[in-house]
């Protein structure tokens, strides 16, 4: 487990005497730590733990040997060499800034897919075709930027001219600024465009589909100049998430979904047995992105979540305060503002989600919780998050990856090392959040109520469910259940069928079955909207103080 | 989300008992961000701004560093012929575009500085006019000029903040409240602060920061702001630019966030000791706030397990972390690692030990 062939090793050799490992995910807003050994034979996650960016890292993995010292003395034998066992590392970082100058708004929209979709930021846009030389020029020369996306819409005539209109624009920018990287998509397009400093992309209409080690390595910022990272070559994160998702998707024989939402952006991941099918990196799926702080349409959208009370100017610096330093403040209110700004952040991942699509989005059988926003709300919290910013009608297990696993044994390079670690963690690492049934779209079941049945060993219940609402049934992790559900008009969880039975599983989140419409309509007016999103957190928070 | 390790009966810890684990917790919580020294301040260039200074050069308080334009012109000139001395970035001959005919937009007394050449042999440039002085506020040296940005070499020591508003000012600097976390009211802002950088505590509210800015006080350095009322001061000033008012520098640095924010201890510590120094330099635009040199950094006071509480109950209380808790369960329903927190006794109250969430700590030492 040393780090890729030909390049430097991003921790010590393994040492000889134990087999004992740790995993440690370099957040941008937290740390986590876990440590594993062999134990009766296979892997087991022993102990795992959490601090805020800036904590010590060292501290932390000796405070998981200690601890794991503590409760079975020996099981680690010999300790004393803890410093030289093996370290699996991802790190996550902040977005890039590109501008992005394209021919027209076609072409600047498939920039904006190939690029936004990929974890970098835009930061603005100059057209060809709506070109104003001095706007250019002081969007161009921002000190700031990382880099400049170019991007044409084919080779018509129209386009032919625009580009032309752009090149000399071009030309006076990398004069003075012959440091700052050219990302061209298409270079065939833009045949003048060339030499040092120049990187070839894809044309910006390329399905998004997949994994593309090459333009990933690329676009991940590795291969472009940049301020020196104290990280050195340790693996993206958001990047090697997807290998993981893959191996387990092989492993399980099913199709797995992975989110995470964190403080510099957001991922989403569909691996089937075949492989990534489709992978999303957004930066303004963050848990509150940093346009927040200016923008007040953007945090808008997230304080429309809350059902905190306080005055809005106080309500939106709390959220402003989220982003400046998220891992304060998490207990009381604070877990309520993060569910708040969790439901915003993956309604926007969505957005973009379904936005790139060229057909149906590929859909998993399970959901897995990933990234530091779904460690700060209680468990039902996450399970209604899911339900309100992933709308689709089904049933969805949901699964979290509380230790913050899947990213460190994602940079394993071999699959084979992946898939051994992962049977044996499998149990230890996903825990349980529960599952979430979203009855219908609103247009049949929304209007009259739906029966549902659940059978599990422990209860057998029989609820009318009202439209329009959320209904949590308490279901313990693990617990399997038999659900029925019978729509008096129409079909069920967007199948023909009226009435529907399935298996389901319990977790810390219980059952959460939700018959309001997809998607959701919310009042525009605050205090209405405040009101219904009050009434439909009852059941979730009901039990907290 | 956290598992705490299953354990024996002879093993079990009490809360009130440390976890097994590392004895010197403070390991675990961040160091408090502490000003910097010889800090770098980065100032955007726009196209029509003409640096006076050069790379390498030293600079002074006060010494002009760029000129800038109260008003900005895109100017399009067709060219005739093939020039080849036309270069971007580069000063054009007003005298030239004088004389030409059809160009009513160059003034005497006008820059025009070049784009780019178009492909359809059109110059486009901009006129630079009314120029304005950007001085320098800081003392140091010109690290890096190019197109669109200056950067200087700060002599002294530098506290950045998340928040700033305003134009760069210098003053000297004033301690408006008497601790990091009170509040400045409008009242006890007196004339005697023209002209001075003040410390106004945790926040201060919309009419202290009018009051503020009427009686000449040149910038505040404050915990927190209410980002409403930084647009309030934006309007304010867009209604005086268009009645062709010109506004005096005002700068508001917040050194932790928005809203009601403590000054941090370390940051409080150090505004402390330069406010019987030399004039400050309050730069919004690099969010900082630079202190004459011979400032005597913060920290040394501290030991290395002195904490303070940044957010949630007992807010900017600075105490001792004496062990780790492990992970406990907060209102609210989430679990996060704790640590046990002595904090010392005042007239009111005895000393208390509690347990204090990690990610609300900071470390002072």
């Amino acid at each position: 487990m040393t780090g890729p062939s030909g390049s430097p090793g991003y921790h010590e050799p393994v040492s000889t005497g134990t087999l004992a490992f740790f995993t440690i995910d370099h957040g941008t807003a937290s740390t986590a730590v876990s440590l594993i050994a062999p134990l009766e034979g296979r892997f087991r996650l022993l102990a795992t733990g959490i601090a805020p960016h800036g904590a010590e890292v060292d501290a932390m993995l000796e405070d998981l040997v200690l601890r794991v010292e503590a409760v079975e003395p020996g099981l680690l034998d010999p300790v004393a060499g803890w410093r030289r066992w093996a370290r699996l590392e991802s790190v996550t970082r902040g977005p890039r800034r590109a501008l992005c100058v394209a021919t027209s708004e076609r072409a600047a929209t498939d920039l904006r897919r190939l690029l936004g979709g990929r974890g970098w930021r835009l930061t603005g846009r100059v057209l060809g075709s709506q070109l104003d030389p001095l706007d250019a020029v002081a969007a161009c020369l921002d000190p700031d930027l990382d880099a400049l996306a170019v991007a044409a819409a084919g080779r018509s005539d129209e386009e032919q001219r625009l580009r032309a209109r752009l090149l000399p624009l071009l030309a006076a920018v990398r004069a003075q600024r012959p440091d700052l990287p050219l990302l061209v998509c298409g270079p065939g397009d833009w045949p003048t465009l060339e030499g040092p400093g120049v990187h070839a992309l894809p044309p910006a209409d390329a399905p998004l589909d997949g994994d593309d080690p090459v333009l990933d390595e690329l676009l991940s910022g590795a291969a472009l100049p940049g301020p020196a990272d104290t990280d050195g070559e340790l693996p993206d994160g958001r990047r090697v998430i997807g290998a993981s998702v893959a191996t387990l998707a092989q492993l399980l024989d099913r199709r797995i979904e992975a989110v995470d939402i964190g403080h510099s952006g957001g991922v989403r991941v569909v691996a089937g047995p075949g492989g990534v099918e489709r992978r999303l990196v957004v930066a303004d799926a963050a848990l509150v992105p940093e346009e927040a702080l200016d923008h007040d349409e953007l945090l808008e959208g997230i304080v429309g979540w809350s059902t905190l009370r306080a005055d809005p100017a106080s309500l939106a610096d709390r959220f402003r305060n989220l982003r400046i330093a998220p891992w304060r403040d998490v207990a009381g209110d604070g877990a309520r503002l993060r569910s708040a700004a969790l439901r915003a952040a993956l309604g926007r991942l969505d957005e973009a989600w379904r936005d790139t699509d060229r057909g149906a989005p590929p859909v998993g059988d399970m959901l897995i919780c990933a990234g530091g926003a779904f460690a700060a709300v209680p468990p039902p919290a996450a399970a209604l998050a899911v339900a309100d910013g992933m709308r689709r009608p089904g049933a969805r297990p949901l699964f979290l990856d509380h230790a913050r696993l899947l990213g460190p044994i994602g940079a394993l390079p071999d699959d084979g090392d992946r898939r051994r670690l992962l049977v044996d963690l499998l149990d230890d690492a996903l825990l349980p959040l529960g599952s979430v049934v979203i009855v219908g779209d609103g247009r049949s079941t929304g209007r009259t109520p739906a029966m549902l049945r659940v059978s599990s060993r422990l209860a057998r219940q029989e609820v009318e469910l009202a439209p329009g609402g959320l209904h949590l049934v308490d279901l313990p992790p693990g617990m399997p259940a038999h659900l029925e559900l019978e729509g008096r008009e129409g079909g069920v969880l967007g199948l023909r069928s009226r009435r529907v039975a399935l298996e389901v599983s319990g977790g810390l989140g219980g059952l959460l079955v939700d018959t309001r419409d997809v998607p959701l309509r919310l009042p525009d007016r605050p205090e209405r909207r405040r009101a219904l999103l009050e009434a439909w957190e009852r059941p979730i928070w009901g039990a907290e103080p | 989300m956290e598992r705490t390790p299953v354990m024996s009966p002879e093993r079990s810890v009490t809360p009130q008992q440390p976890m097994p684990g590392v004895s010197d917790g403070w390991r675990f919580v961040p160091l408090a961000p502490g000003p910097l020294l010889d800090p770098d301040l980065q100032l955007r260039l726009w196209p029509g701004d003409r640096a006076l200074v050069s790379q390498g050069d030293a600079v002074g308080p006060g010494q002009p560093l760029v000129e800038r334009p109260r008003e900005r012109v895109r100017l399009d000139i067709p060219l005739r012929g093939e020039p080849t001395d036309l270069v971007p970035g580069a000063e054009l001959d007003i005298e030239q575009l004088l004389t030409a005919r059809g160009r009513p937009q160059v003034r005497p007394g006008d820059r025009v500085t070049l784009l780019y050449v178009g492909a359809d042999r059109v110059a486009h440039a901009v006129v630079a006019r009314e120029p304005t002085t950007i001085l320098s506020p800081v003392a140091g040296t010109v690290v890096a000029l190019g197109p669109g940005r200056i950067v200087v070499r700060a002599t002294g020591l530098g506290l950045r903040g998340p928040v700033g508003w305003g134009r760069p000012v210098l003053g000297r600097l004033i301690i408006g409240v008497a601790g990091p976390d009170e509040e400045l009211r409008a009242s006890a802002i007196d004339i005697g602060a023209a002209g001075a950088i003040l410390v106004a505590g945790a926040r201060l509210d919309i009419e202290a920061l009018t009051r503020a800015r009427a009686i000449g006080v040149a910038g505040i350095v404050c915990g927190g702001v209410v980002a409403r009322e930084l647009r309030q001061l934006d309007e304010s000033d867009e209604r005086q630019r268009a009645a062709l008012h010109a506004t005096t520098p005002f700068a508001i640095l917040a050194l932790d966030g928005f809203g009601r924010r403590p000054i941090p201890v370390r940051a409080w510590d150090t505004l402390v000791a330069a406010s019987t120094g030399d004039p400050v330099a309050v730069v919004p635009e690099a969010r900082m706030v630079v202190l004459p040199p011979g400032t005597a950094p913060a920290g040394g006071r501290w030991t290395q397990d002195a904490v303070r509480v940044t957010a949630g109950e007992g807010t900017a209380s600075v105490g001792r972390l004496v062990g780790l808790a492990g992970t406990v369960r907060r209102p609210g329903g989430t679990y996060l690692p704790g640590a046990h927190v002595v904090f010392p006794g005042t007239v009111d109250r005895p000393v208390r030990r509690t347990v204090v969430p990690l990610p609300d700590l900071e470390r002072l030492g």
